[in-house]
């Protein structure tokens, strides 16, 4: 007899009986732990302020600390600005009371993110998506990091928690302009990081595409994992280019979100049945190449 | 050790290998949403809410967990409008499993329409949403008056020849509105939708969603949906799906012993193991009718009426 019935001692067929013997332990509760990330969780505004043209940087310290335990990098909140608007930011960095987001302000929600002085209020939902596993990482090897544009948020975190499991990080960024550029340094003081840039409009650093600097760099360097995080032009193209092999290979996607919790079905990756913020937002390449190779962005 | 029972169920006509579905909301509105859900192992899908004409839905936030395991959402019945019927359709077929489409409308004629498209595209059903509470001139607006009610569900059962399940949600009226619903030619009950409530943070002082109100499910409704299930059963013994907290097998059996002839789970899959939850309902109910001297799911459907 299974586990579920051990508790019951019943009369067989008697159903008023068995409807107030059998006993909840039945139904041990495995989910609280998902439960307490779709909570919606107060947070107050420490800072707000521009890095760059359309890039931002908000802090926040939640009134409970508690949904700062254990956010893996490239993980993310539903971050709800009252009376406006909740978006999806993925994790730029995490203090003992306080958690950063790196944002770019491009519709209605981000704008009234923005426009948030400190001491208001708003609401988180997370951590939420699978997030990448650091320890999944060789010790003392080194990793690439491709971000494209806004993809830059969730680097810093990732960098850190990289260093911490004793992986070195090399950062390509590519973006449109210079504008867009700001000394990631600034955000990440004491991380030893090699940052290479990569402007479309040759503005600054690298002249070109981040996705060719990269192949560049996978050519003069030994990396024992890509990390590719942006839109999805940048990702494909990185996953079309063959590897050498032990080089581990890791996308991070984006998405419309809506619910966040795998309800909505927005995030849906077309043409498969996965959902990038349960399922996501991290990727192997080759489990997710059917959605890259559709096209779109 | 479960050898020999049978949990095959009938609802409306459809043959179900099992009486575990999913709620219309979860996921349904694309070909990949009925491919994962039919991996979560359901006996028929059961769509999203469709109306004529595509629908954007609420802006967010659009669903969020309170306290005590539940769920609140205001999503505003997005959808993709009828063209977004014969892919799920298709998809469900290619899959060989049964398919309900759920049908919204702000008016009786819309519900026609959006019946008849999911009739020509191959659903075996339709489930017409007559209790939505969070949108505004669809759902519970039409669906608490059971003269709405008769009226609709009359006129979509006579112009269509698939079974007709209505959707109702909580009201005062809701044993009438049952009532009137049979009358009106439907082969089954869906009861209950989520239930309207509000939730405001106690920071910014603001109501949660812009929309103010919500649907509450999960764990927080479960005793209120098994009691109208009850009250309707006791009333009038139509066939009914069971709706509201259903998130293990006991859960599941009390809907059943209520008068249920299937179930619904919506909130447990977003709160549970998706992936795992239907199999483990599904297991532990044929191993609570070995424990009470019964074959088949059938003979347990409103036996706590017969006790």
């Amino acid at each position: 007899m299974s586990k579920v019935f051990e508790d019951v001692d019943v009369a067989v067929g008697k159903c008023s009986h068995i409807t107030h013997s059998l006993n909840h332990r039945a139904s041990i509760n495995t989910s609280s732990e998902r439960f307490h990330n779709y909570l919606l969780k107060p947070a107050e505004v420490v800072s707000n302020k521009r890095l760059s043209e359309g890039l931002w940087r908000v802090e926040m310290r939640p009134i409970s600390r508690e949904c700062l335990n254990d956010v893996k990098p490239l993980q993310f909140f539903m971050v709800w600005i009252p009376s406006s608007d909740e978006i999806p930011l993925s994790v730029s960095d995490l203090t003992e009371d306080t958690i950063s987001f790196i944002y770019k302000v491009r519709g209605l929600g981000t704008k009234a993110l923005s426009a948030l002085r400190p001491g208001s209020f708003v609401g988180l939902k997370g951590p939420l998506g699978n997030g990448f596993e650091v320890s999944y990482v060789r010790p003392s090897s080194k990793a690439l990091i491709v971000a494209g544009g806004s993809g830059i948020a969730p680097v810093p975190y990732l960098i850190k928690k990289l260093a911490v499991a004793n992986v070195q990080a090399d950062v390509v960024w590519g973006v449109k302009s210079d504008a867009e550029l700001f000394n990631l340094r600034e955000v990440l003081p004491d991380l030893d990081v090699r940052v290479f840039t990569a402007t479309e409009d040759c503005s600054a650093g690298y002249c070109g595409l981040a996705s060719q600097l990269a192949v560049e760099l996978l050519n003069e360097y030994v990396y024992s994992v890509l990390i590719a995080i942006g839109p999805k032009p940048i990702l494909r193209s990185l996953c079309s280019v063959r590897l050498s092999g032990g080089l581990e290979f890791y996308v991070a996607l984006e998405a419309v979100v809506k619910c966040g919790l795998g309800a909505c079905g927005s995030c849906v990756l077309e043409p498969t049945d996965k959902l990038l913020c349960v399922d996501g937002p991290v990727f192997r390449c080759g489990d997710i190449k059917e959605h890259l190779m559709k096209g779109g962005n | 050790m479960s050898v020999g029972v049978d949990l095959t169920t009938y609802v409306a006509g459809l043959k179900l290998k099992h009486p575990v579905m999913n709620s219309s909301g979860i996921l349904g509105s694309t070909p990949e949403h009925v491919e994962r859900l039919f991996k979560y192992g359901v006996s028929a899908v059961v769509s999203k809410t469709m109306t004529k004409g595509f629908r954007v839905g609420h802006e967010p936030p659009i669903i969020i967990a309170l306290e005590g395991e539940g769920l609140l959402n205001s999503v505003g019945l997005a959808n993709p409008g009828i063209s977004g019927i014969p892919p799920i359709v298709r998809k469900a077929k290619e899959l060989n499993i049964p398919v309900i489409v759920s049908v919204g409308g702000s008016e009786v004629q819309e519900f026609i329409d959006v019946a008849s498209v999911a009739e020509e595209s191959g659903a075996d059903a339709v489930e017409l949403n007559l209790s939505c509470p969070h949108t505004k001139g669809y759902g519970i607006d039409i669906g608490s008056d059971p003269n709405n009610v008769y009226e609709v569900v009359k006129a979509v059962s006579s112009t269509i020849k698939i079974p007709v399940l209505a959707k109702l949600g909580l009201s005062d009226n809701v044993v009438k509105s049952a009532g009137k619903a049979l009358e009106g030619g439907a082969k089954a009950l869906t009861l209950i939708n989520t239930v309207k409530s509000v939730a405001i943070d106690v920071f910014s002082c603001k109501p949660v969603f812009k929309n103010v109100y919500g649907g509450l499910s999960g764990t927080p409704i479960h005793p209120i949906a098994v009691r109208v299930v009850y009250d309707v059963y006791k009333e009038l013994k139509p066939e009914i799906v069971g709706v509201g907290g259903v998130s293990d097998w006991k859960t599941a059996a009390e809907m059943i012993l209520a008068g249920s002839s299937a179930v619904q789970i919506g909130t447990a899959f977003i709160l549970k193991d998706s992936r795992k939850l239907v199999h483990d309902i599904v297991e532990g109910l044929k191993e609570w009718l070995i424990k009470l001297g019964l074959k088949n799911i059938c003979e347990a459907i409103g036996l706590t009426h017969k006790a």
